[in-house]
């Protein structure tokens, strides 16, 4: 019985996990209209940014190549532990700190050429740490990343890390929220649906673009960082394209392109039936095999509900 | 209060403004007619900043524009339509207003979270000024519905109550009789004739339906290959021969 428990609370946390990323692909696409099929890019800056910070200074026994990890995971102040929340931003800031040069050079050539920088950025970052090892140990990956609030023990440390992604996912939850119902996320959907409008109304389109990207890109840094510490092992291979875009889109457009509600919603249904479909018999439960469901649902729903369970408002 | 001198616009071969000099004075209305092809959007797209002059110069208020941003423009007062109708299609008529005033504080991803106090402000007037202007356009019963879902006419009204949102001096309006049925034509009209007698704001007009345009306006500028053909009042214009011959040919379509 525990087991099918503990099994239910993992999925409870990949899902949240997913949610985030899937509302800040909302901020891009279901928002501003910014085509990112590169989420894979700062689902891996967040990831190993958070798990490079948090890791301890180099041990040769341990990895023979890496060079450098922040040890952030000794911070404490008061005896609490301080460096997760740290950490997350940290991430986040990363993922702004490329997201804002990239949106500026792309945006500002043709809209066609973010969905092509995008996904080539994703595939380039895979690359540098294949082959860069001193960065982040190489195809071997990262593992034992430090856990936060490990030293609470009450059996299983994953109902610790469920309260962790909770309370972070109503963060972001909230903080999307407030963005995009402000009149600066009015300005974002304004430019979603007409833009030569919003240009002849004065508005510095480039610029709302880039801070929406921006955004968008640090809350999936925030994700990728909540990834890191939950599964405590990363390596390049945990960013390819289908698990770490793919799905995404999938999650954002069942779910509800252009409501937080909905894309939360998609995250916990798309994650459902990935993860349940593993159970099917036989030949079923082959991972391409869900793929190709995934990508029948994706068109199914675009077909016959284009705008997703929760539509926007 | 606008003054073109020897503008010229080429794409390739094409010369679409081909040495255009006119200029317009204040507190009227200025009809802008000719065939297809003649140059009139050409000519918006370079007085707001979409399309920039090969050569020649564009004045505003005494001021050389023809090299500033279309936000700078939009600031200055000018401020322009298309020929297809711009609306938010899934934003609400009152969003569409709301969303149109420049300088708005909480439109600052980073600041409007620290300025919410101002920018409750600025948005508690722009939604009393908002509801005003649905008044004078004639849409207050349609405030909460998708723009999307308004007819073509009335989406060109609600054009005119965004832009009145900006405080404009000049308005160019590309077609705006186009694709609309005439009873909301004769209220495009009197809007049209309201807003610029009352609130002194003028307009540049392109269009095609005769009617409409030369009982709107106070002066016609025709236009034909680039280059312009005439300028004078309605009355002259439905006189002159050479309109007679390169235009109003058309308009008997
Ligand atoms: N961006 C452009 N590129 C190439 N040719 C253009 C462009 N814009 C306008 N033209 C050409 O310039 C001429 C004038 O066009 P336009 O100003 O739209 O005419 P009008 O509005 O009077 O019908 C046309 O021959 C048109 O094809
Ligand atoms: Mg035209």
């Amino acid at each position: 019985m525990d087991s099918i428990l503990y099994f239910f609370i993992g999925f409870l946390i990949m899902s949240g996990i997913y949610s985030v990323f899937t509302v800040g692909l909302n901020i891009h696409w279901g928002q501003t209209g910014l085509f990112n099929i590169g989420i894979a890019s700062f689902f891996l800056l967040g990831a190993y940014t958070a798990a490079i910070f948090s890791s301890p200074s180099p041990n040769l026994a341990k990895y023979e190549e890496y060079l450098w990890g922040g040890n952030f995971s000794q911070l404490t102040l008061l005896g609490v532990d301080i460096w997760f929340p740290i950490i997350l931003l940290l991430s986040a800031f990363i993922c702004i700190l490329v997201a804002i040069p990239l949106a500026m050079v792309t945006i500002r050539l043709k809209e066609d050429y973010l969905a092509l920088v995008t996904l080539g950025l994703a595939e380039t970052l895979r690359i540098v740490f294949i082959n860069e090892t001193w960065l982040a140990n190489g195809t071997r990956g990262m593992y034992s990343i430090p856990r936060p609030f490990d030293y609470i023990n009450i059996g299983n440390y994953d109902y610790i890390y469920f309260v962790v992604v909770v309370i972070t996912l109503i963060f972001v939850y909230f903080i999307a929220q407030k963005a995009t119902n402000s009149p600066w996320g009015r300005v974002l959907r304004g430019i979603k649906d007409n833009e030569t409008t919003m240009i002849a109304s004065g508005k510095n389109v480039l610029k709302f673009k880039v801070e929406a990207f921006a955004f968008g890109a640090g809350i999936m840094g925030i994700g990728g960082a909540l990834f890191t510490h939950g599964k405590r092992f990363i390596d390049p291979i945990t960013f390819e394209p289908m698990l770490a875009t793919f799905i995404i889109w999938s999650m954002l457009m069942v779910g509800g392109s252009g409501n937080n509600k909905g894309a939360i919603f998609g995250s916990f249904l798309m994650w459902g039936i990935w993860t349940f479909t593993q159970f099917l018999p036989g030949f079923l439960s082959d991972a391409n095999l869900r793929f190709v469901f995934v990508g029948l649902i994706i068109i199914l729903f675009q077909l016959y509900k284009p705008q997703g369970i929760i539509p926007a408002k | 209060m606008l003054k073109i001198e020897e503008v010229y616009k080429y794409f390739g071969g094409v010369k679409a403004v081909d040495g255009v000099s006119f200029d317009i004075s204040s507190e009227k209305i200025t009809g802008l007619i000719g065939p297809n092809g003649a140059g009139k959007s050409t000519i918006f797209n370079l007085i707001t900043g979409f399309s920039r002059v090969d050569e020649g110069s564009i004045k505003f208020e005494n001021k050389e524009i023809s090299q500033f941003s279309t936000q700078k423009m939009v600031d200055m007062g000018l401020i322009r339509t298309f020929q297809l109708p711009g609306e938010l299609k899934n934003m609400s008529v009152l969003d569409n207003l709301l969303v149109s005033p420049r300088h708005h504080p909480g439109e600052s991803l980073l600041f409007g979270w620290i300025n919410s106090r101002k920018s409750n402000h600025f948005e508690v007037k722009n939604i009393v000024a908002a509801k005003k202007n649905l008044e004078i356009v004639g849409l207050t019963h349609l405030i909460n519905e998708k723009a999307g879902n308004l007819s073509t006419g009335q989406k060109k009204l609600l054009e005119l109550a965004r832009i009145l949102m900006m405080n404009p001096k000049l308005i160019l309006l590309d077609e705006p009789a186009a694709g609309i049925n005439p009873t909301l034509i004769n209220s495009l009209s009197k809007v049209i004739l309201d807003i610029n007698k009352k609130q002194r704001i003028d307009f540049v007009i392109i269009e095609h339906n005769m009617d409409f345009i030369m009982s709107l306006s106070d002066e016609i500028i025709v236009m034909a290959e680039g280059k312009t053909l005439f300028k004078g009042t309605p009355e002259e214009v439905r006189k002159n021969d050479k309109v007679l011959n390169s235009y109003l040919g058309y308009s008997e379509k």
